[in-house]
């Protein structure tokens, strides 16, 4: 069964109809999640603030102006969320509140995932988000195209620069391919 | 970069950044934000009443 498109969703929820507004909020709380995550480094506040940003949605509900564009609109709500939330908390993005990593089978560290951890951590914001998004839940380009507003060609590129900078970070900091055939 | 280097970073990068799938529960978002909620819903009664009106 194809998805009723976000639209015809916005435009209902516009009309009080709470059940449109919750599956707009479930079609994008893994996309808000990543957004929030990749600014606060930390899970459980993505989630409170994803939660927070779609309760603003709803209450900011009648100025969205075209429904069409809900997730990108929701996603600037969220951004401001997780902001305000990590300002509250002092808690700023770095490499320590990233996930924790299985150590190798033989019980030593990871030394490149460490090193790409690290490397994450120095990206731009916009970078940081456009890799979260990609990577948190593997989001196909269609939906982060729909949450960060733009094209499909353009979040391709967005990516590339990204994983560039990932890549020179990691030769930077002394890391070569070999490391990668251990 | 290279095609192998390529596939590499991203097994990386989805081990360091997946946390897990992540559901959202309308029932205790409802909860949680009822006032946000109820302001959302109410405007079904308003609108019905302006359409109601003779």
């Amino acid at each position: 069964m194809s998805e009723r498109p976000d639209k015809e969703l916005a435009d209902a929820a516009q009309r009080g109809d709470g059940n449109s507004f919750t599956e707009l909020c479930g079609r994008y709380y893994a996309a808000m999640v990543a957004i929030a995550h990749s600014i606060t480094g930390d899970k459980h506040l993505a989630e409170d603030a994803a939660q927070q940003a779609f309760a603003t949605a709803a209450i900011k509900l009648p100025e969205l102006h075209d429904g069409g564009k809900f997730a990108a609109w929701v996603g600037v709500i969220c951004r401001n969320a997780a902001n305000d939330i990590g300002r509250k908390q002092r808690v700023i993005f770095n490499n320590d509140n990233l996930s924790k990593l299985p150590a190798k089978e033989n019980g030593s560290p990871d030394t490149s995932a460490v090193a790409v951890r690290d490397a994450i951590s120095q990206l731009t914001p916009e970078a940081r988000e456009v890799i979260y998004l990609r990577y948190y839940d593997g989001m196909t380009y269609q939906r982060i195209s729909k949450v960060l507003g733009m094209s499909e060609e353009a979040i391709n590129g967005r990516l590339r620069r990204a994983k560039e900078k990932i890549a020179e970070h990691l030769k930077r900091s002394g890391f070569c391919e070999e490391d990668i055939y251990e | 970069m290279n095609e192998r280097f390529e596939k590499w970073l991203d097994v990386q990068l989805k081990r360091i950044i997946n946390c897990g799938k992540v559901e959202f529960d309308s029932w205790r978002w409802k909860q949680k934000f009822s006032d946000a909620y109820q302001t959302l819903v109410l405007r079904t009664v308003k609108n019905t009443e302006i359409r109601q009106q003779p």
